[in-house]
């Protein structure tokens, strides 16, 4: 410091080598700071992270344990003698294959048909004019605010006397299309150029051929935001499921699931391995589509 | 052949207030027609009614003979160059250019032709594998009037297309838009609010304001016969200067004095216009920058008399290259002029200029039309 106070008072010309040194020392300085910084900042995100990842952490370590083990005074928090009983115990005791491909058709036909009629009928409230538009995007929208838990019965009472009862159909069609997907893709139509509809519209094109063409290639991002969103969706679906399906052969995972619970009260171990094993599909999709999912959520807020 | 006629087309948007008013324009085959006019006036809302991309409130709109209001967009056979650009970024150069023609399902040989004909044109042959993201804004504008011209059609219609581009490039398209024209033969109706363009592009000029026609002529006519006050302003840069004046009669000539001791005589055609009817009235006197020239100037072109002398204090002079910008008031007007840079020129200090009376047009300060009479074509073609 003192050097330095005095280069200011007094200019003093200094030799190559303790220009050298002076320099080495600023920087170690400088640097010591920086590194101080990023771990105080790591430290806290691993303190936050942890915190968060918890239950699934616990889910997971519990998945590993034998039964005897979790119901003890100690705190066991990572198993002593780690097993796989539990999820071999859980393939026998339910057709578990099964209802993992019964989740993932049902998931995977809802996904389809919400890309589907959803970006149709966002295209049609975003591109084309009509009488009457803005009334019938705000009864779309007004849809959003009923719970499901209130129309659940009436629907029930509908596919029940349409014979649709216990049936792939059943679980699929109430959720073909949704408010939230005509929303999403609708506003992320209005931030597309309009001057390039009007060209290909003069070019000759028709609607369909645009959408096909041109809107969705372009809006591969928003997309696969909503592809990642509904399916994860479709897949956690719960009451529905457990209200028209009946046999094992329709059942989906999150209902197969908590048959495992109640053949007996000791198989907490036993559920939770299920449970690990059917979060793997949704986690794996979403570490799969989570760079499109940020990209259509946050695209069109800045200009880039 | 294209032949495009509109009748008295009008566009509202509320019931109320009509962004177009009574639009009449006929516009024969080959024709550079130019829409100007000042943001907000109407021109891009007249092109997108021709276009299809709006619909007529009011009017009829006829192509080749055949009512058009309500024919689809895509069957005008008319394309469109947008401001900007409108290319589809998920094709390449090659792909976009072809679209409308696969569209219309021609033989993918003579797409191929066509596409390689028309890059050879506009000189984009290298950049037909591109993407349009890889490409300068000069690049994009040369392929979205390429993709325009893949289709031969009726017509052209261009929306502002080279406001995009910084103002050296637009100097190199608007020459190389004007040879295009030459070479493909089509109308072509251009929208633009810049003057200069308007100028150099167009066989006709419309100048708009709120909707309403208020001039369309040759850029020759528009500039040396303004129809109104507006038209006089708005075309022609640095703008025409007006001073209030009042027509006075001595000795048997006819003046016009101004603020600042200004007297002018008017002569010939224009003095008879001025005795005839406004004598010991207040007129509006519009003097181009160039018709206000510097001595030497004056005494090449034999207008240096006293009658036609005014006096006024140089605020600023504003040195361009060639030429030279006077600022300058007369007292209550501010008039520029536009003299030779080498003219000597002292800035906070008095200077004397010589009004070209002849090129003076004057303008009714309450409907601020143009009071001398357009001269008859006929005449102006004989003497041309």
């Amino acid at each position: 410091m003192s050097t330095i106070a005095t280069t200011i008072a007094r200019p003093k010309t200094y030799s190559a080598e303790e220009l050298q040194a002076l320099h080495l020392a600023m920087n170690a300085k400088a640097k010591r700071k920086k590194m101080i910084q990023k771990t105080a900042l790591v430290t806290m995100n691993l303190i936050v992270c942890l915190f968060m990842l918890f239950p699934l952490l616990y889910t997971i370590s519990v998945a590993f344990m034998p039964s005897g083990e979790l119901y003890t005074m100690a705190m066991n928090i990572v198993p002593k003698h780690p097993t796989l009983e539990n999820f071999v115990e859980a393939f026998h005791k339910i057709p578990l294959v099964r209802f993992v491909l019964n989740s993932f058709l049902v998931a995977g036909s809802i996904t389809l048909g919400q890309i589907v009629t959803c970006s149709l009928a966002a295209f049609a409230f975003s591109f084309l004019n009509f009488k009457g538009k803005n009334v019938l995007f705000m009864l779309v929208m007004a849809t959003m605010m009923v719970p499901g838990e209130a129309t659940i019965i009436s629907n029930y009472l509908t596919v029940g006397s349409l014979g649709l009862l216990d049936t792939y159909i059943v679980l699929i069609l109430p959720s073909l299309t949704s408010a939230m997907g005509i929303f999403l893709f609708r506003q992320f139509y209005m931030t597309f150029p309009i001057s390039l509809y009007e060209s290909a519209k003069l070019d000759g094109c028709g609607n369909l051929r645009f959408i096909v063409k041109i809107l969705m290639p372009l809006t591969k991002s928003a997309m696969g935001a909503m592809a990642v969103y509904t399916f994860i969706n479709a897949w956690n679906m719960y009451m529905w499921p457990l209200l028209v399906t009946g046999s094992d052969s329709k059942r989906t995972v999150q209902i197969g699931i908590s048959m495992l619970n109640s053949v007996d009260a000791q198989s907490i171990t036993l559920m939770l391995a299920g449970v690990v094993m059917i979060i793997i599909p949704s986690i794996s999709i979403f570490i799969v589509g989570q760079k499109a999912l940020i990209k259509g959520m946050f695209s069109g807020a800045v200009k880039g | 052949m294209s032949n495009i006629v509109l009748k008295n087309v009008c566009k509202s948007y509320d019931k109320e207030h009509y962004a177009v008013q009574d639009f009449s324009l006929e516009i024969p085959d080959r024709e550079f027609v130019i829409f100007v006019g000042p943001s907000g006036c109407g021109k891009s809302t007249t092109l997108r009614m021709i276009a299809g991309l709006e619909e007529i409130t009011s009017g009829e709109l006829w192509i080749d003979g055949q009512l058009c209001n309500y024919v689809e967009a895509k069957d005008r056979d008319l394309s469109m160059v947008f401001q900007n650009y409108a290319l589809y970024p998920n094709m390449t150069v090659y792909e976009n250019m072809a679209f409308s023609l696969k569209i219309r399902k021609q033989p993918k040989d003579e797409v191929d032709k066509k596409v390689h004909e028309a890059a050879k044109m506009l000189g984009i042959e290298h950049l037909l594998d591109r993407r349009p993201a890889a490409l300068s804004g000069g690049q994009k504008q040369r392929v979205a009037i390429g993709s325009a011209i893949m289709r031969r059609p009726k017509a052209f219609l261009m929306d502002e297309p080279l406001s995009n581009l910084d103002a050296k490039l637009r100097a190199q398209m608007r020459v190389e838009l004007a040879k295009l024209h030459k070479e493909l033969k089509t109308t072509v109706i251009y929208v633009t609010h810049d003057q200069t363009e308007a100028m150099t592009l167009g066989t006709k000029i419309i100048v708009m304001k709120d909707g309403v026609v208020q001039q369309a002529d040759t850029p020759e006519r528009i500039y040396r016969h303004p129809a109104n006050k507006f038209v006089a302003g708005f075309i022609g840069a640095p703008s025409m200067n007006f001073m209030e004046t009042m027509v006075m009669e001595r000795n048997g000539a006819v003046y016009l004095e101004a603020d600042g001791g200004i007297t002018l005589r008017v002569r010939g055609e224009n003095e008879m216009v001025l005795r005839r009817a406004y004598l010991g009235k207040m007129m509006i006197l519009g003097l181009r920058p160039e018709d206000l020239q510097d001595e030497i100037t004056a005494s090449a072109h034999q207008i240096c008399y006293e009658e036609n002398q005014l006096k006024a204090f140089v605020d600023l002079r504003e040195m361009i290259g060639a030429e030279a910008y006077l600022h300058m008031n007369t007292g209550r007007n501010l008039i520029t002029a536009r003299v030779p840079s080498e003219a000597p020129v002292a800035v906070k200090e008095s200077i004397t200029l010589y009004a070209d009376m002849e090129k003076a047009q004057i303008f009714d300060p309450f409907t601020e039309e143009n009071i001398l009479s357009l001269p008859v074509e006929k005449e102006e073609r004989a003497t041309a």
